[in-house]
């Protein structure tokens, strides 16, 4: 579903992605992990089309990202590392205009907005200023936006972020119920317990490089490890993996 | 019109016209610009003095290019500063769609103050309503509101940081008046002193540039600059 071979990217002469290779399966939970400033982000970034790669080659679900943009976007939803909203748009305008953006009618996209917001238990501020909203909130109505056009890839950087540990822990069960609808979800998190009990895969990044990459299974047995945070620390402090 | 470019500009026009920052200059610019110039234009027209009517109509009509330009300069540096505007780009909506819906926005702000200049000069007005006059009004006018709000949202989309602190809001007036001393250098050349073959030159001259910065500013759209950002 998602490939990336040899992945560079340089912004000014600063090399943020050094030959970054992994792949992601169709149906998967994959988790992106690594310290602030490893690289994540702009992996995301290239792989939802808004940054070309400097060399190498990034594939989703069979397009290549520096030729078939147009076609990568129909495709996926993104969940940016802050969500950002409209401020002076209320909930509901702000969904509708991601939903026009997506070419979503006007009949169907009152019921999208209305089934994403009470899933996400935001039907009764549908009405307010998005200014007004806690970052939890904020956080939810950037998910509902992602999910807005039932995307078959999801890309979500740090969807747990500024959540409080009750608001992480229903924004996993939603990754897991969107896994069983057969979603391939890609995900960065700074959670590694919470990771570990959502993700098949994952890929560990430090300083632009790819430490490790496979499933979560086959690295624990491979480093002998109990936990993906056992793993995390082993390989950011020097461990080998290969 | 496309559907993307439309929900781009209404949800550009409302959230330009909830800003009471954007809101506040907007009027003042407007209201000093009309009041500094009408009690000329009244004394111009009472007086006869046919040069200076024309001179004065022409800067009445800077007034809604500058409303056009202000609206336009904030169109993408709202985006940046909103961290909106990677919702925006990873949606299945092309450059040119981008660039036509943020300029719908300033376009129809722009011809907006445009209608209700034309109304108030010509119902308060004791003009003579002739051709060269109404080719002012109603054609270079609008045009100018064309060119001025592609120039500023290429130039917006390409250098977002221009925007802060307003420094962009120079480029469109720079570029109205640049088109103007390239019309009457052109006129001078080749001697033409009847008033509606000037202002169709002029016109003529205004289209021709506004298609070309058009053609530039869609070509120069780059997702990853604005990603980039400020």
């Amino acid at each position: 579903m998602i490939e990336v071979k040899n992945l560079t990217k340089e912004f000014n002469g600063v090399i943020a992605l050094k030959g970054v290779s992994f792949r992601v399966n169709e149906g998967e939970v994959f988790a992106y992990l690594g310290p602030n400033g490893a690289g994540k982000t702009t992996t995301v970034n290239i792989l939802a089309t808004l940054l070309t790669p400097t060399t190498g080659k990034a594939m989703v679900a069979g397009y290549e990202v520096s030729k078939d943009g147009m076609e990568i976007r129909r495709l996926i939803g993104y969940l940016p590392e802050d969500s950002g909203l409209y401020p002076n748009l209320t909930i509901c305008e702000n969904l509708d205009f991601i939903a026009g953006l997506y070419r979503i009618n006007k009949d169907e996209r009152g019921n999208k907005i209305r089934k994403l917001l009470e899933f996400f238990d935001l039907w009764e501020k549908k009405n307010v200023l998005a200014s007004t909203l806690s970052k939890g909130m904020k956080q939810k109505v950037g998910i509902a936006r992602a999910m807005i056009h039932d995307p078959e890839i999801l890309f979500l950087d740090e969807p747990t972020s500024g959540l409080d540990p009750g608001m992480a822990r229903e924004v996993l069960k939603m990754i897991l119920q969107l896994k069983k609808e057969g979603k391939t979800i890609f995900m960065t998190t700074h959670l590694l317990a919470r990771a570990e009990q959502v993700c098949d895969s994952i890929a560990l990044i430090n300083k632009g490089q790819i430490l490790c990459a496979g499933k979560l299974s086959d690295i624990k047995n491979k480093l002998k490890s109990k936990s993906l945070e056992d793993v995390y620390f082993r390989l950011m402090e020097g461990g080998n993996y290969e | 019109m496309n559907s993307v470019v439309m929900e781009i500009g209404k949800k550009e026009l409302k959230t330009t016209f909830k800003n009471k920052a954007i809101i506040v200059p907007l009027l003042l610019a407007v209201g000093i610009s009309i009041f500094s110039l009408v009690p000329q234009l009244s004394k111009a027209v009472a007086e006869g003095e046919i040069a200076s009517v024309y001179l004065l109509l022409f800067m009445l009509l800077l007034i809604p290019t500058v409303m056009a330009s202000m609206v336009g300069m904030n169109a993408f540096l709202n985006e940046i500063k909103w961290r909106t505007i990677k919702s925006l780009l990873v949606a299945p909506v092309s450059e040119k769609e981008i660039f036509m819906g943020k300029s719908l926005a300033s376009i129809t702000t722009g011809l907006i103050v445009e209608i209700c200049l034309v109304v108030l000069i010509l119902v308060f007005f004791p003009i003579v309503v002739d051709i060269p006059i109404l080719i002012i009004l109603l054609v270079i006018g609008p045009l100018l509101v064309l060119f001025a709000t592609f120039l500023i949202i290429a130039a917006t989309s390409r250098f977002p940081s221009s925007a802060e602190g307003g420094a962009a809001g120079f480029i469109p007036v720079g570029g109205v008046l640049a088109v103007f001393f390239l019309g009457f250098f052109l006129l001078s050349l080749l001697k033409i002193d009847d008033p509606t073959l000037t202002n169709i030159i002029i016109a003529l001259i205004v289209a021709g540039i506004t298609f070309v910065t058009y053609i530039i500013a869609t070509k120069w759209f780059n997702r990853e600059r604005l990603v980039v950002g400020l």
